[in-house]
């Protein structure tokens, strides 16, 4: 490796940025379906993946900024949930305008997250402990609340074409846009605020973090707000996307969401992750889902190849990072 | 009494313990059916399957790993077993084939881990997707129930010297792992590596192949956990196992095991897995809503980790007291 050429050097400069290697896999999966299916590039099918993924982004984005400081937040899925339930209970059981229905529940979204920030940073419980117990507490609350009976009767024409059920011209959706205005306005705050500097830096070591000055209490509240708000965010479009919300709504999203950051180029370690390759990984996971209804493989089968894709995509990543010559890196 | 409290604390498992007899005594005398024997064999019966699948999770925490697959293992390898019994192969012969499948799935994460350096967390994640797939493509070539023999019903429902045959094996897994990880060079190896794996390789220690082992004894005991619970419930269904690798490292946490490796305890993890168990048996017969037992295990648990973090503090701040007041008069309130 020591007579690799400029371009060699150039090409493993680029493969070792995180998020590289799982778009490569991307691009091959979409090469080798178009042959499988003539549907599969169509503008109408990718208008469908777009829509499906932009709720797996928005947690994947949360989640690689948690997992970046050090943390790990399983109560997305939770908070979704709730979420949407108090938008779809106060609009259906109390009346309120649609808007300030929204607006409260990403506040309680943000609130909830703010609350894992608190018991984690407080009472010194690791983030993997409360947020599982957060998880199955939120969860419960809803649980007791609805009586497990869905929620109904909050739907509206505006709030379905919020929630991406009704399309704008094109077959684009609105939480197509709000995905991609928060992403970037996410991409632009991690590179070129100080805050990306200090969550790196607590995410990589708290004590050396703590010594130069950063403060660590209030950048892993923020970091837990703020996935607790996009976690917010995506329970009240979802709750419009489905035009009811039962108890179990977004079970299991916490787990998708980490599984797109982490094959997204994130380090459960923490100090190192990309929100791009967190929407990159989101992305895979929805294409793959798409690939195997196109190709009319039994749903049965679903849950087996999505497991072995991921298996098979951080092979590919780690392989192509040995052969790039990756050693620890920091993510761009 | 102060010194009294603090040497409690110190015993392993000690104070997980307490809040066990605690829970017991609220629901007994909620309900005095509770503290029924049988009432109780029954709830330890159902929370064998949890224990188990928890100490294989206690080793992997211990050495600074995790393995969310279990959930996932344990389903399958009950799935294969009764598979095979479906197709008439004779009982033993689809025990091992369980054993086979759950062993082979924690190899394959602790090859993944160890050969290729991948983290552990998205490893075993993946696997935990590969091995419950392939439980729901079993359950969709032929339905797996309606196949046991005498000697698999044994398994969950057989009994040893009066007691139910599971009772009896978690008892003596707990002894021989508290043992393994408490009294063996292996055992010391395991830690070592969770503390500091490059601490461990200076001294020699193959973390590699420590890694591998564990996360081998992990499926194993996924496995040995999946083919008694297929034995209790006498069928598989597609999803059995799901949610389980939450509650068995909700259990190792709750014992006193550290998510960040160095630290663990099977003792503990067997009490706190028992209390679980506890908790949502005595939800049911105290006529709680079942809803509210998601509630109860979310706050437990916050709960049961801010009084451990809290017993450890008073075991330090007192023992150092201990220290002081030997030589000088100083007697500090430990406060916090």
């Amino acid at each position: 490796m020591e007579t690799s050429t400029a371009f060699t050097d150039r090409l493993g400069a680029v493969l070792n940025r995180p998020g590289v290697g799982i778009a490569v896999f991307l691009v091959l999966v979409s090469i080798a379906m178009s042959f499988v299916s003539p549907f599969f590039l169509t503008w109408l099918n990718w208008a469908n993946i777009l829509n499906q993924s932009a709720f797996l982004i928005l947690l994947a984005v949360g989640m690689t900024v948690v997992l970046i400081g050090g943390g790990i937040d399983l109560s997305v899925g939770a908070i979704a949930a709730l979420s949407g339930g108090v938008v779809a209970w106060l609009v259906s059981a109390i009346g309120f305008p649609l808007p300030l229905a929204l607006l409260c529940g990403i506040l309680a979204g943000t609130l909830l997250g703010l609350l894992n920030g608190l018991i984690i940073t407080r009472l010194g419980i690791p983030d993997f402990v409360t947020t599982l117990a957060t998880l199955a507490l939120i969860r419960g609350i809803l649980l007791v609340w609805t009586q497990g009976v869905p929620i109904i009767g909050y739907s509206s024409n505006g709030y379905m074409m919020l929630g991406g059920l009704r399309r704008l011209p094109y077959g684009l959706t609105v939480p197509e846009f709000i995905t991609a205005f928060l992403v970037i306005a996410g991409i632009l705050i991690m590179r070129f605020s100080r805050v990306s500097s200090h969550l790196r830096a607590v995410g990589e070591n708290p004590e050396i973090a703590r010594l130069s000055g950063v403060n660590i209490t209030r950048i892993k509240l923020a970091s837990y707000a703020l996935s607790g708000f996009l976690a917010g965010v995506v329970g009240v479009l979802l709750a419009g996307r489905l035009g009811t919300v039962q108890p179990n709504m977004a079970a299991g999203m916490e787990i998708q969401a980490l599984a797109a950051a982490i094959i997204g180029g994130a380090a459960l370690s923490g100090g190192r992750g990309s929100l791009v390759g967190a929407a990159i990984g989101a992305l895979t996971l929805v294409v793959i889902q798409n690939v195997i209804n196109l190709t009319g493989i039994p749903p049965v089968f679903e849950t087996f190849v999505i497991g072995s894709v991921i298996l098979v995509v951080i092979t590919f990543d780690r392989v192509s990072g040995i052969v790039s010559g990756r050693r620890a890196q920091v993510a761009g | 009494m102060q010194a009294l409290l603090v040497r409690l604390l110190r015993i392993e498992g000690a104070s997980i313990t307490l809040i066990l007899l605690l829970a017991v005594a609220i629901f007994g005398s909620l309900n005095p059916a509770f503290l029924g024997p049988e009432n109780l064999a029954a709830i330890a019966v159902q929370s064998m399957f949890v224990l188990i699948i928890a100490v294989g999770m206690s080793f992997v925490l211990t050495s600074g790993g995790i393995d969310l697959s279990v959930g996932a293992v344990l389903g399958l390898s009950g799935g294969v077993t009764m598979f095979l019994l479906t197709l008439s192969v004779p009982t033993v012969l689809a025990v091992v084939g369980g054993l086979v499948v759950g062993t082979g799935f924690g190899l394959l994460n602790g090859l993944l881990v160890t050969g290729l350096g991948l983290s552990d967390f998205i490893v075993t994640l993946a696997t935990m997707g590969v091995a419950g797939g392939l439980l729901q493509i079993l359950a969709y070539l032929r339905p797996l129930r309606g196949a046991e023999t005498d000697a698999f019903t044994w398994l969950s429902y057989g009994e040893v010297f009066g007691a139910p045959f599971p009772i009896v094996f978690g008892f003596l897994l707990v002894l021989a792992c508290a043992a393994l990880l408490n009294a063996t060079v292996f055992g010391r190896r395991v830690q070592a590596s969770g503390m500091s794996p490059a601490g461990a390789n200076f001294a020699g220690i193959d973390v590699r192949n420590v890694r591998l082992m564990v996360f081998a004894l992990s499926g194993f005991l996924a496995a040995v956990s999946g083919i008694l619970l297929a034995a209790r419930l006498a069928s598989v269904q597609p999803a059995l196992g799901q949610g389980y690798e939450l509650q068995a490292i909700a259990a190792a946490v709750l014992g006193g095991t550290s998510l960040a490796g160095g630290r663990g305890t099977i003792v503990g993890t067997a009490v706190a897995a028992l209390l679980l168990g506890t908790i949502n048996a005595g939800l049911q017969i105290s006529g709680v809503d079942p809803t509210w037992y998601q509630v109860f295990v979310g706050g437990s648990i916050l709960a049961a980790v801010a009084f451990h973090q809290w017993s450890e503090r008073y075991v330090d701040a007192n023992a150092l007291s201990d220290a002081a007041s030997a030589g000088s008069e100083i007697s500090s309130n430990p406060t916090h």
